[in-house]
């Protein structure tokens, strides 16, 4: 078979991204203008200057993409776009972008949804998603257990009933005072603490749902009970505490996952995937339970076009193009297609 | 020579095709809801009735604002993807110049958006600065001022208008907001 070259761009939040990627695998070149130092300023990312960095940045990042790769625009077998879930005003520039290349190099159009992005960046290089697998999807906005038989077959079967655990991450963050973005903050001051505050364990039951919420209260107040009682909080160790009880948690539900579910493989998405803590508590998991893991590359794990690339791979083997009149979708929490 | 001029700086889209001093096809859709789903199927349907090719376009011509934040993206976005792809010069009007052109004497130009008014006074071309007025500061400003909201676009004189303007860098095409973001005050 002739192989596939996909161009994808990504602008969902605060990252302008464009890839191209070699039969939904090989990274040939990725480029990624962050905006995070920007956002920082403001404690989170504020739409409108996201909007905005991404219209100033578009072109360069195309530009710098196509020039890496040593290909020209006319070598691609198609044009694919994060159109949802993400910042509206966001994703319309890199549509709108994706749109003009399709236009202009009469290459169809592949609409991708970001979260899926997240799981395809598990078909990235040396690593391959084997059917059927299990998926933690974790980031700012999900936190989910799939089950997956084949490619674009997406079981929920498992989600959290409230906060993400990225949002969790960033609401703590903000509760120590610690800076945007939250999680890697958290879990770089939680290296230097120990798990000492005793913290309640969320929905302590056998289901596969989650639940930060109650974890996220009992931290905020108490923060606001230390404080009032004038005594000094160690946050280091509070962000040890919190992120020990909140991922072990995730891995209890790993493992009743896998009770339920005879199978061999488990596959990790999202943002939170780049936490370290994470990814080693699962290493011991699969290492325990004797199951193939895939964990995307650190750079695969943060927004960016490879992975869309990656997930709009079997689209493209399915024909499943899309029209000039794609719009953005800012939320979309169900994901099942 | 072909110049594509896109303008999606408020409710209304307006496409226009043109060779030299010559118009060739305009679009014009009224009152859109979205202007994602609409401006792309737009360019295509022009490109399409003039019988070229998407390729046959030498010059791009985008109106930069001020006006709806996330209308004028689009249409900026979509123009200097299309100028950097092709290799073409790329030229920015302004919302202001959109009606201002069309206008004989000097007057205030006041272009609308959805919580006020961006407003520039305006003699062949806009005179200082442009300012954004809320409504209530702009139905003030209008009791002491004439002030023109609205004017029937004469294709000629924008044709020419757009002709007259040097190129610009594809990269630094970037939308006129004036208003700052809420959060930076």
């Amino acid at each position: 078979m002739k192989d596939v070259y996909i161009f994808a761009i990504e602008s969902s939040c605060d990252e302008t991204s464009a890839a191209i990627i070699k039969n939904g695998k090989e990274v040939i070149s990725l480029s990624i203008a962050t905006q995070i130092k920007v956002h920082e300023n403001y404690g989170g990312v504020v739409p409108e200057i996201a909007s905005r960095m991404h219209t100033e940045s578009i072109t360069y990042v195309i530009d710098d993409c196509i020039k890496k790769s040593n290909m020209k625009m006319e070598d691609m077998s198609a044009i694919a776009v994060t159109y949802t879930p993400g910042l509206l005003g966001s994703l319309l520039v890199g549509i709108e972008a994706a749109k003009a290349i399709s236009l202009v190099y009469n290459k169809p159009l592949i609409a991708v949804n970001h979260i899926i992005g997240h799981i395809y960046a598990n078909n990235l290089d040396d690593n391959k998603i084997m059917f059927p697998t299990l998926g933690l999807v974790v980031s700012g906005g999900h936190t989910e257990i799939i089950y997956m038989e084949k490619d674009y077959d997406f079981k929920i079967i498992g989600s959290t009933l409230d906060d993400a655990i990225g949002e969790a991450y960033d609401k703590i963050a903000r509760v120590l005072d610690l800076k945007y973005p939250g999680g890697p903050n958290i879990e770089k001051i939680a290296k230097g603490g120990q798990p000492t505050y005793k913290l309640p364990i969320p929905m302590n039951n056998n289901s596969l749902d989650l639940s930060f919420s109650g974890l996220k209260s009992s931290i905020i107040n108490l923060v606001h009970n230390e404080k009032q009682r004038g005594n000094e909080i160690n946050k280091a160790n509070l962000a040890s505490s919190f992120q020990t009880v909140a991922i072990d948690e995730l891995i209890r539900k790993l493992h009743l996952a896998f009770d339920k579910y005879e199978v061999n493989n488990l596959l990790v998405a999202g943002g939170v995937s780049a936490n370290n803590y994470l990814r080693e508590e699962i290493k011991k998991l699969c290492n325990k339970r004797s199951i193939n893991l895939s964990i995307p590359k650190m750079i695969y794990c943060t927004d960016n076009a490879a992975m869309i690339g990656a997930a709009a791979y079997p689209l493209y083997l399915q024909e499943k193009f899309v029209d000039y009149d794609l719009n953005g979708i800012s939320t979309n929490k169900k994901y099942i297609i | 020579m072909y110049t594509l001029f896109i303008d999606t700086h408020y409710k209304n889209i307006l496409i226009y095709l043109f060779q030299e001093s010559n118009l060739v096809l305009k679009k014009e859709l009224i009152d859109v809801d979205s202007t994602s789903t609409r401006t792309m199927p737009a360019i295509i349907d022009i490109i399409n009735n003039a019988s070229i090719n998407i390729k046959d376009i030498n010059k791009i011509a985008v109106c930069i604002g001020p006006g709806s934040f996330t209308g004028v993206r689009i249409g900026v976005t979509i123009s200097k993807t299309i100028a950097y792809l092709l290799n073409i010069p790329i030229v920015t009007i302004t919302s202001i110049d959109l009606i201002g052109l069309n206008l004989d004497k000097e007057s205030y130009v006041a272009v609308k958006e959805n919580n006020g008014y961006f407003l520039a006074l305006y003699n062949k071309k806009i005179l200082g600065d442009i300012k954004y007025l809320k409504m209530s500061e702009y139905e003030e400003f209008k009791n002491n001022n004439k002030v023109i909201e609205n004017a029937e676009i004469d294709d000629n004189k924008l044709i020419s208008f757009i002709n007259s303007l040097d190129p610009i860098n594809c990269h630094d095409v970037n939308p006129l907001y004036i208003k700052d973001i809420e959060v930076k005050k």
